[in-house]
């Protein structure tokens, strides 16, 4: 029997609607290619075990009750944030000329710094932060137990920029709650510092930041939550 | 986030690393308590144990492409206990996947385990496509309950039409890495569902807490 290798585009194959009946169809071109056979055999696996590897979450109460656990565990075992107090954290964020600021004030009980993730932006990364686009940016961090969303729309004398602190699961927001934004300084300018309340919804507002002609200023916000800071750069 | 930089902030306890790890690889070791079918109690407990045992030997783990399939195999491991402790007169062997009492206790049971560990080794497959890969496929494929394409695409930056190029591509990256994993290798058949009758004993092993491959060979990266 005549065995000819035939060319698979994979990519293609798994771009259409249903990936499986496109894998099907593609099995009857290949009957003389053994090689195309195994590997068509592996796509197909490739799939079900996708489709098996959807497994469901542990209980939201069963996880609340675990990580407090885990994390004391490990911030025991670990020598690094033993050293570093939570007082030495505070003073950290506090910019110098917010000390005696109501800020200082709410975070002199801080008890860790979160650094959030990025999880979600809704441009694409090549776009400049003020680079033609339509609607506002919206960038979503995970920080642990929250979440904070961003979103920054071109004014006239900046960006104005609004954010949103949510808890992941079924929690309230603390009482204690601030945010500061810091703007970088550049050769030309210093840095800045702007402090905002935070709703009982876990809203907080910048108006007008002035970004002046240096889009590499970055953007950092941090959102006191009862004893959590968290830490956000926004400047990707 | 990196697979070395998520080990390194478990063993810190760093928050959003552990929130990163429950999501991803919690699922895999409340699993492996399901299939076991202890009693919901000691479900929790050996989903409380497992965590605590990643902390505990997290610096051991040479390897943290392999956290996934590690992690399965702690869990593994606690769920014997668990099943011993259900039922101490029935003898386990802690080494032996294929012990006669666990398919006595579960039939299937062996298989939907085969399952849970392909499904922990995918896992650890995804973490070699690149983060916006891993993501987007997650998304898809993994989640619970799963994602919208909207939902996807928008947290992605992705127009909606692209769903299917994206997807195509990540797909042929997975299909590249896992094509050089021996688990996933030609002639190497999918373990039944459930409602199968038992297999044959098994040979094989799931990985050792200490990162240990089991005689796995390596991967390309």
């Amino acid at each position: 029997m005549k065995q000819s290798h035939v060319h698979i585009d994979w990519a293609a194959v798994f771009a259409t609607d249903d990936p499986d009946s496109t894998l099907a169809s593609v099995r009857v071109e290949i009957d003389g290619c053994p090689r195309c056979i195994e590997a068509h055999a592996q796509a197909e696996r490739l799939l079900a075990d996708l489709r098996d590897a959807r497994l469901p979450q542990p209980p939201v109460a069963l996880v609340r009750d675990v990580l407090p656990q885990v994390l004391s565990l490990a911030r025991e075992r670990s020598p690094r944030p033993a050293a570093e107090t939570p007082v030495d954290r505070a003073d950290r964020a506090i910019p110098p000329e917010g000390v005696g600021s109501p800020w200082a004030a709410r975070i002199a009980h801080v008890a860790r710094e979160i650094a959030a993730r990025l999880v979600g932006d809704s441009l694409t990364p090549t776009h400049a932060l003020r680079g033609g686009a339509s609607g506002p940016r919206v960038l979503r961090y995970d920080a642990g137990a929250y979440a904070v969303s961003i979103s920054l729309v071109e004014a006239k004398d900046g960006v104005n920029l609004r954010g949103q602190l949510t808890p992941t699961s079924d929690i309230e927001l603390p009482e204690t709650r601030r945010a500061l934004l810091h703007v970088s300084g550049s050769d030309a300018t210093k840095d800045l510092f702007l402090d905002s309340e935070v709703t009982e919804f876990g809203e907080f507002r910048f108006d007008a930041v002035p970004l002046g002609a240096d889009p590499e200023r970055g953007l950092r916000v941090s959102v006191l939550a009862g004893e959590e800071i968290i830490q956000v750069d926004v400047k990707e | 986030m990196t697979r070395e930089e998520l080990c390194r902030g478990l063993a810190l306890g760093d928050e959003g690393a552990w929130s990163r790890f429950i999501s991803e690889f919690g699922p895999v070791i409340y699993a492996v308590a399901g299939r076991f079918h202890l009693q919901p109690a000691d479900r929790d407990d050996l989903f409380q144990r497992a965590c605590l045992a990643v902390v505990r030997h997290i610096d051991s783990l040479r390897d943290p492409s392999r956290l996934a399939s590690w992690t399965y195999g702690i869990a593994f491991r606690l769920a014997i206990d668990g099943r011993r402790r259900q039922k101490p007169d029935v003898p386990l062997d802690d080494a032996d996947p294929a012990d006669p009492s666990l398919r006595m206790a579960a039939p299937g049971v062996l298989n939907e385990l085969e399952r849970l560990e392909r499904a922990a080794l995918l896992r650890d497959a995804l973490a070699q496509i690149g983060d916006r890969c891993r993501r987007f496929l997650t998304a898809i494929y993994l989640e619970e309950p799963p994602a919208s394409y909207e939902e996807i695409c928008r947290r992605e930056g992705l127009p909606l039409g692209s769903i299917g190029p994206t997807r195509g591509r990540c797909l042929e990256k997975l299909r590249k890495v896992l094509a050089d994993l021996p688990e996933f290798a030609p002639g190497k058949d999918l373990p039944a569902q459930v409602s199968d009758p038992p297999r044959a004993p098994s040979t094989k092993q799931p990985p050792e807490p200490g990162g240990a491959r089991s005689g796995r060979r390596g991967r390309s990266g």
